[in-house]
């Protein structure tokens, strides 16, 4: 059992080899220090039912994401990108294989109360995930669930609601809010936990562009700032282009993984997937087609404005 | 067919503490044929506007005409209106109930008293429409669906009325690329072929964009701007202020002709950016 326990170093070789643009990790390869992994699985399959004709939700899934790390994953609806984000904070624990979150196994209940402490998710509709009547209330709820005492759940609630922006709210009802503003909310929720990684499942799929630009601000800022772990689930190819590493899924098995430069140059494969690369990148492919000549860091408007007229 | 709004106010629990003017006198007329977005910030007011125009809400002041004639009259028939036009809502997939899929889209052509030979025609006629093959999926369970076959499912079900508007409440929220892709794509070829008059709501404006003819902009319950895609991406500081900004080609043209680059700016696709640049570079070498 402790054997199993053990916390794994990242998969470097894979890295060096690859020659990969991981932001982060390079920063830990430079300074010398290892990064810590903080999710690992091996050879994950999951089954919603332990029926023979139903077919596999994930199948060998291997993967390793480091603390600090931005991961955004991407793939069609039905591939499996739901089902695999619960394994990450053991809501649900694999049919076979191992996945352990900060060197503990999901598998063993009793690691079930840390990890979900460590690993916190923020969902698609911000109004499922609202449980009480005022915002303070509702960032409280979380630290409240671990009987901590007053003092310290005040001072995490006043820290997190100032991390995401919402301390002018404290005492408004969140329901009254914008999408952005709720999904703010729940992202300061899950961050009076203290966790060292964010799960987010489509957190912008139903905001306006005002709402996902505050909520991708704020998921970046704490990732840079506060050195969380960043997983992100989405369709918005845009929000992939921030990342340190994206994740490629198609019928529950990981199929694509690099930067996200490497990842949208490959347009046949994405294309093949139901998958664009952003417009950007899809506009810098096509120029380049055209002879232009244009770096493939060029991920942003900013970049191909600075790239045309510099 | 055409809807003509008359100064449109609604207020949600009026009289109340709760009280919400959602719309502020509306004006517009939408015609025969034509595809129309609305656009707005989450609150807005788009969804209450849209479910003005088959009469599900009634202004609290204000007058609705369709083909000239006003639909706050007591003898108005709103079945028939309700007919005509068909109201796709927001995450349809929340809606449907039967225990089949050709139960849930035969749920409105059964409600119109039609002969069941037509029923099934025009349910297999509305699945085909929206890309799901009937044999298939017919004697399903919608529950048993994926979110975006649900969707369509929900769709057809619209169809089914043989309307002659089409109101779709944000129908690509949550699809993954390629089910938004096929989404428009039937949406276009209604449009095209089947010469239904779209209206379409989006916080989008990738979307919008390339498709609409013209676009209405929603802040706080009035109209903010109203003209064509050209018209309204213009006056991008008015669309950033309403929390809006541009679709992502627009803003890079906008940015170019900042820095002193020679370009347009009513660009909306990755192919019109392709040459407007191509054009600029070449420009420039000469
Ligand atoms: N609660 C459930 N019961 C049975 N099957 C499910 C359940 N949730 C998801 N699935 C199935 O598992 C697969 C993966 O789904 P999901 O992880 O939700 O995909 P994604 O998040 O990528 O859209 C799909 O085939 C889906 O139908
Ligand atoms: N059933 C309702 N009761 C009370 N207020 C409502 C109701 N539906 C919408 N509203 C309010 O009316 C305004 C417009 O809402 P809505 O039409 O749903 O906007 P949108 O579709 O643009 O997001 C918002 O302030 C909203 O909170
Ligand atoms: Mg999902
Ligand atoms: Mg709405």
């Amino acid at each position: 059992m402790q054997e199993e326990n053990r916390p794994y170093d990242v998969d470097f070789l894979y890295m060096l080899r690859t020659g990969k643009k991981f932001a982060r990790l390079r920063e830990f390869v430079v300074l010398g220090v290892s990064p810590v992994e903080i999710i690992r699985a091996e050879g994950v399959g999951f089954k919603y039912h332990e029926t023979d004709e139903e077919s596999w939700a994930l199948s060998e899934i291997d993967l390793s994401i480091a603390e600090g790390e931005f991961v955004v994953i991407l793939g069609p609806n039905g591939s499996g990108k739901s089902t695999l984000a619960k394994h990450f904070n053991a809501l649900l624990l694999p049919t076979c294989g191992k996945m352990w979150v900060g060197g503990m196994l999901t598998s063993q209940e009793e690691n079930h109360w840390q990890i979900r402490q460590m690993a916190g998710m923020v969902f698609q509709n911000p109004d499922n995930q609202i449980v009480a009547t005022t915002v303070e209330e509702d960032v409280a709820f979380g630290p409240e669930n671990l009987g901590l005492p007053s003092e310290e759940i005040r001072q995490r609630v006043e820290e997190a609601l100032e991390i995401v922006g919402m301390t002018a709210y404290r005492h408004h009802a969140p329901h009254l809010l914008s999408g952005g503003q709720k999904q703010r909310v729940a992202i300061a929720g899950v961050l009076a936990m203290r966790p060292k990684c964010l799960i987010l499942d489509e957190p912008t799929a139903m905001l306006d562009p005002r709402g996902r630009t505050e909520v991708m601000e704020t998921v970046a800022r704490l990732n840079k700032k506060e050195g969380i772990t960043v997983i992100l689930i989405t369709h918005f190819m845009e929000e992939a282009v921030a990342a340190d590493r994206v994740i490629i899924m198609e019928k529950g098995r990981i199929v694509m993984t690099g930067s996200p430069q490497e990842t949208f140059l490959r347009v046949e494969e994405l294309r093949a997937l139901g998958l664009d690369a952003p417009p950007v990148v899809e506009l810098a492919n096509q120029l380049r087609s055209a002879g232009v000549e244009i770096p493939p860091s060029v991920l942003t408007v900013d970049d191909l404005v600075e790239q045309l007229c510099g | 067919m055409r809807i003509e709004l008359e100064n449109i106010c609604y207020t949600y629990m009026p009289g109340t503490p709760f009280e919400v003017k959602a719309l502020k006198n509306i004006n517009l007329t939408i015609e025969q044929g034509e595809y129309l977005a609305i656009i707005g910030q989450t609150g807005s007011g788009k969804s209450t506007l849209v479910q003005h125009l088959n009469g599900l809400l009634k202004p609290t002041s204000g007058r609705i005409l369709v083909d000239g004639k006003d639909i706050s009259n007591e003898k108005a028939d709103l079945r028939e209106i309700r007919r005509r036009v068909g109201l796709l809502f927001q995450f349809p997939e929340h809606q449907l109930f039967a225990e089949t899929v050709y139960a849930d889209v035969a749920f409105g052509p059964k409600n119109m008293g039609l002969p069941e030979s037509e029923i099934s025609e025009r349910v297999e006629k509305a699945l085909r429409l929206v890309g799901l093959v009937p044999e298939e999926v017919a004697e399903r369970s919608p529950f048993t669906l994926s979110g975006g076959q649900m969707r369509r499912v929900a769709m057809a079900g619209v169809l089914a009325m043989q309307p002659e508007i089409l109101i779709l409440d944000e129908p690509a929220a949550g699809l993954d690329p390629q089910g938004k892709k096929e989404l428009f794509a039937q949406i276009d070829r209604l449009h095209q072929e089947e010469g239904l008059t779209v209206v379409l709501v989006s916080h989008s404006m990738e979307d919008v964009a390339s498709r609409a003819k013209r676009l209405l902009v929603l802040a706080n319950g009035s109209v903010q701007m109203y003209g064509t895609p050209a018209e309204v991406f213009k006056d991008a500081a008015q669309l950033e202020k309403l929390g809006l900004g541009l679709p992502q080609m627009t803003l890079l043209m906008h940015r170019l002709k900042a820095a002193g680059k020679d370009v347009p700016t009513d660009i909306f696709t990755v192919t019109a950016a392709r040459d407007a640049i191509l054009q600029m570079l070449g420009g420039q070498k000469r």
